[in-house]
């Protein structure tokens, strides 16, 4: 029997499909950039005990929270974070719209994350046609990736190929979410995430083949490069920075505290497990960060550039990594053309598997709290999403800005909300139930009172630290040395990008507000016609 | 690469394929009508309610 029939709440139909699909949500850009990057700056291999610390103590207990509390919500035909919010806390008017921020916080992330995704897509391109074949020096590599975003070069007419390439990117993602959840989500992720992992191995095993590949410095080898990222600096254990990091790493690989694992777990039927496939997701996405992320890009370029060279790759940050010191590796690798593409498909089937999932809390928010159809949800969705990428595109110095609100601080906070919610208004007795109904494990009782106690002090530690440290500045807009943090006309976009985001949280609020006012009319009007 | 670095490498990659790979294992073998978690739970929690009281 065919359960997506109209009229009927779809649902995962699959054994993996859930799974592959929140794995998906989870392996994104900042496994292969992001992790090796943040590791490498914070200790090397030290950092992984904070990191695998937060795992237990923070990452794993958010997701269970969140399955927990999206399946319960799911049972009630809600699928976004108000819907869900209003259910567990058994209608207390003001839990609706702590939910906003499940709605926001994706798509002020998707904003940025289709443009970046786009690069990937034109980079993969670019690896088979030898666009930038020649390019051999990192001062040139930087130019043509510039001149690719628009500025002057030699290389591209204008900003051109960008847009076009963003348009594609566009399409491809809201053609995956118009199908729906069964027929686009997790068909799409079905054979994405084999792809990813295989194209990810392929690489790995590529790099590591690699030994010393430059006869004039053997010392630029595969082992050194390894050693580069896992060689421990223990004294890095005594500074709060590198916790902060570790954990900040970990909510952010997880994809916790945006909202979309709530959304996902919703389409999962009442009595099917949730405490082993939310493990399984989880720790997925850890082979691929850890594993495959940690295997490629830092390694690759130890054995092309040296430690120092390396150094200085890393300090460039992550899009200098994935664009700029890439290329560079593949253009001196025999059939560099081959595992150029690999590289970029990787992480452009990456990128979609995630920024789908940031997109669908909305397209459900629409469809079940505000009764449009399916076409009516993306377009909306879509039209609003279309003009907010083009600041980004025009005006790319306000990707800064946006990540600032919806990454760094909004992640923590919205995930402190959910546990908050989970301990106190749902009940932890309640949610352990919830979460264990149709279980195939039983997960151990002490992460209950994990749940419970240890992470919320560790989430509010992680916000205020955060916010004592380096977040008040840029919250403030000004820099470590008392400037501005932006300069010029930069400044007024960055303050139009606070305004934009202000207006959409407002207008999600008024949204929920008519949403609830519209389904107790329906109600009184039910119970009307009833007497 | 250092003894130490080894040992991080080793550990690290030996938690995660354990984890993965007894997920994805019992992902892929365990009955979709197998529901034992749910009844260990509720005992259990009625236990503690009944310790409580």
């Amino acid at each position: 029997m065919d359960d997506n029939v109209p009229g009927k709440r779809e649902s995962w139909v699959g054994r993996f499909g859930i799974i592959l699909a929140v794995a998906g949500s989870a392996v994104g850009l900042g496994n292969f950039l992001r992790f090796p990057t943040v590791a490498a700056q914070n200790g090397g291999g030290a950092f992984m005990i904070p990191y695998f610390i937060s795992f237990i103590l923070l990452g794993l207990p958010v997701c269970w929270v969140e399955w927990a509390m999206g399946r319960y919500g799911g049972k009630f035909s809600h699928g976004s974070a108000p819907g869900i919010f209003d259910a567990i806390s058994g209608h207390k008017p003001w839990a609706k719209y702590l939910g906003v921020l499940g709605i926001i916080g994706p798509l002020g992330i998707l904003f940025y994350y289709v443009y970046v995704e786009s690069w990937t897509l034109a980079y993969s391109i670019f690896a088979v046609t030898g666009k930038y074949k020649t390019i051999s020096d990192p001062a040139q590599i930087r130019a043509f990736f510039g001149n690719y975003l628009g500025a002057d070069g030699q290389y591209f007419n204008g900003i051109g190929p960008a847009y076009l390439f963003f348009l594609v990117t566009f399409v491809i993602n809201f053609t995956v979410i118009y199908r729906g959840i069964t027929k686009g989500i997790e068909a799409f992720c079905e054979w994405a995430m084999p792809l990813l992992f295989v194209a990810g191995a392929v690489l790995m095993v590529r790099v590591m083949m690699l030994g010393a590949p430059l006869a004039d410095h053997p010392d630029w080898n595969i082992k050194n490069g390894l050693g580069f990222l896992w060689n421990p600096d223990f004294s890095c254990l005594g500074k709060p920075a590198v916790w902060l990091a570790a954990a900040g790493q970990l909510f952010f690989t997880l994809s916790v505290g945006i909202g979309v694992i709530l959304t996902y777990a919703s389409y999962v039927k009442p009595r099917r497990d949730i405490a082993l496939s939310s493990t399984t997701a989880s720790s997925m996405n850890e082979f691929a960060e850890v594993i495959l992320g940690g295997s490629i890009v830092i390694p690759a370029a130890v054995c092309f550039f040296g430690m120092a060279g390396a150094r200085e790759q890393v300090a460039g940050g992550t899009f200098g990594l994935g664009f700029q010191t890439m290329p560079l590796v593949f253009n001196r690798l025999p059939g560099g053309e081959v595992f150029g593409f690999y590289w970029f498909i990787l992480l452009f089937v990456a990128g979609i598997t995630s920024s789908i999932s940031l997109l669908q809390p909305a397209v459900s928010f629409l469809e079940e709290e505000l009764g449009l159809t399916r076409k009516q949800s993306v377009l909306s969705i879509g039209v609003v999403c279309f003009m907010a990428a083009h600041l980004v595109i025009f005006k790319g110095e306000v990707i800064d800005e946006m990540d600032l609100w919806f990454n760094q601080f909004g992640l923590p906070l919205f995930g402190l909300i959910e546990v908050l919610l989970f301990v106190f208004v749902f009940g932890v007795d309640r949610g352990w139930r919830e979460l264990h109904e149709g279980g195939h494990i039983r997960i151990p009782t002490i992460f209950k009172y994990v749940v419970k106690y240890v992470t919320p002090v560790f989430l509010a530690g992680i916000l205020v630290s955060w916010l004592a440290t380096d977040g008040w500045r840029k919250l403030a807009m000004i820099k470590p040395d008392g400037s501005l943090l932006y300069n010029d006309s930069a400044i007024y976009w960055a303050l139009a990008t606070r305004g934009m985001y202000l207006a959409l949280i407002a207008v999600t609020c008024l949204l929920v507000h008519r949403a609830w006012r519209r389904k107790a009319a329906a109600g009184a009007g039910a119970k009307g016609a009833g007497q | 690469m250092t003894t130490w670095g080894w040992v991080m490498m080793g550990v690290s990659w030996g938690v995660i394929l354990v984890l993965a790979g007894f997920c994805v294992w019992r992902s892929a073998t365990a009955r979709t009508d197998e529901l034992s978690a749910p009844f260990d739970i509720e005992a259990q929690i009625d236990r503690e309610a009944d310790g409580k009281a």
